[in-house]
């Protein structure tokens, strides 16, 4: 089980930092708690760092194995292809869903006479440029661009900071209901789709970094989407920001005298990359092994095909993506392979771990030399 | 009628960009076997949206079953 190392810890917290940001930076992830989405954030962060430490403890017990090692280790041969089968289609959907969502986007903000299709190409080109590259490229690509992400964040924040005003945030917990919903609908959507890195936990330096870096990773994404809630609110205010598609390019068109909306385009196009580009990878190596193929690189382009395909399917339209966003889909989608199967894992593994020890142990010492 | 034609041109480049990774492959066969059943389910996906004949969007039957459990979107 020992891999060949291609990524740093550092590039690994750089990666997750590019991941979890995928389309948060534009979109508005705790819509619906309204003044008190930054409770949500702190609330969905929480629960996202236990989602997060159960991922991270089944990669660690199971010892340098990935997440189609882990899930044949744990279900079978045949359970375990089943599984992965499954955990294929939901990195497929993410990597739609992030598609569709930057094409929205950017034909709604920034290029409304560019046909969709050409957008959507650009980035997926781009990301499966650097999924065929492999994960050193992924991870020397977010080294140079990822921090430019908190960057155009403190920019815009910045520039708009000029109010002491605070009555944007009271009165603090009127309705409590859609604070958890939103607070699940960040952890779901944001920290918990690092079940990803599964796929490329076992590529890493040390298992104490890991550890150290992804716990970084969410602590620099809780910063910066607490900014920009925090933000969002103060600036266009709890009421509009739940109406409003894109609060954030709408915060930034408020700056006077400059537009440095492209800025927010920016994000989008870097977090969303990313995200695109490990989905995309982590598709094409799992489907590679699961089937016994040497190469995975072929099957890159397949897939980002089936990206942009599966876009103009399954989200028609940009209100099709608003309610989809908008229902307890995602959620229902998240919830077995983010918590459901690595929770499985952990146990089906710990219980492994203790028969093997014990097989080890009664074996007499001369059988285990000879 | 163009529509259809760009879709497969697009395919085919992509197909031909790959052609020489999949024939020298160790694993031919699975490899291949693998790419053009993707790429068949990308071009008969991109034909019939541009028919207007797609299949149904499981989503939104997801969605409808979720209402009818009574888990209804946000307001």
């Amino acid at each position: 089980m020992n891999k060949k190392i291609i990524i740093s810890n550092y590039q690994l917290a750089i990666i997750a930092v590019g991941f979890f940001h995928g389309s948060t930076s534009i979109s508005n992830p705790a819509m619906s708690a309204k003044r008190d989405a930054w409770i949500s954030v702190l609330l969905g962060t929480i629960i996202g760092i236990l989602t997060i430490t159960l991922h991270l403890f089944v990669s660690k017990i199971n010892n340098g194995r990935n997440l189609v090692e882990i899930t044949e280790y744990c279900f079978g041969k045949t359970g375990g292809k089943i599984v992965c089968i499954l955990y294929i289609l939901y990195f497929l959907y993410l990597s739609t869903y992030n598609t569709r969502t930057f094409g929205e986007f950017m034909i709604a903000v920034s290029y409304p006479e560019t046909p969709m299709l050409v957008l959507v190409l650009i980035l997926v080109i781009c990301a499966s440029y650097a999924a065929r590259s492999g994960l050193t490229v992924i991870g020397k690509t977010c080294e140079i661009l990822v921090p430019l992400l908190p960057m155009a964040v403190v920019v815009v924040t910045l520039s708009l900071l000029n109010t002491g005003d605070f009555t944007g945030f009271k009165p603090i917990l009127l309705n409590i209901g859609p604070v958890i919903r939103s607070a699940f609908d960040i952890s779901c959507g944001i920290y918990g789709d690092f079940v990803i890195f599964l796929m490329i936990l076992p590529y890493t330096n040390s298992i104490k970094g890991r550890f150290k870096s992804t716990f970084w990773a969410v602590g620099i994404t809780f910063a910066i989407i607490m900014t920009i809630t925090a933000r969002n609110i103060q600036i266009i205010g709890p009421v509009l920001t739940d109406y409003i598609r894109y609060p954030s390019h709408v915060a930034a068109q408020l700056i006077p005298g400059i537009s440095i909306d492209p800025l927010v385009d920016m994000n989008l196009l870097i977090g969303g990359g990313v995200k695109v580009a490990v989905c995309i990878y982590a598709c094409s190596k799992m489907t590679s092994e699961i089937s016994g193929i040497d190469q995975y690189r072929p099957l890159v382009s397949s897939y980002a095909m089936l990206t942009i395909a599966l876009g103009f399917w399954i989200f028609p339209n940009a209100m099709d993506l608003y309610r989809w966003l908008k229902s307890f889909g995602d959620t229902v989608l998240s919830l077995p392979v983010q918590i459901l199967f690595p929770v499985l894992m952990l146990i089906i593994t710990k219980i492994k771990n203790k028969k093997n020890k014990r097989t080890v142990k009664r074996t007499p010492p001369e059988l285990i030399i000879g | 009628m163009i529509s259809i034609l760009i879709i497969l041109v697009i395919i085919s480049i992509v197909v031909l960009l790959n052609l020489k990774e999949l024939i020298k492959s160790d694993s031919k066969v699975k490899i291949m076997l693998i790419f053009f059943f993707i790429t068949g389910i990308v071009l008969a996906l991109a034909i019939l949206i541009k028919l207007d004949r797609q299949p149904p969007n499981p989503f939104i039957a997801l969605m409808d079953i979720l209402k009818a459990m009574g888990l209804e979107s946000q307001q």
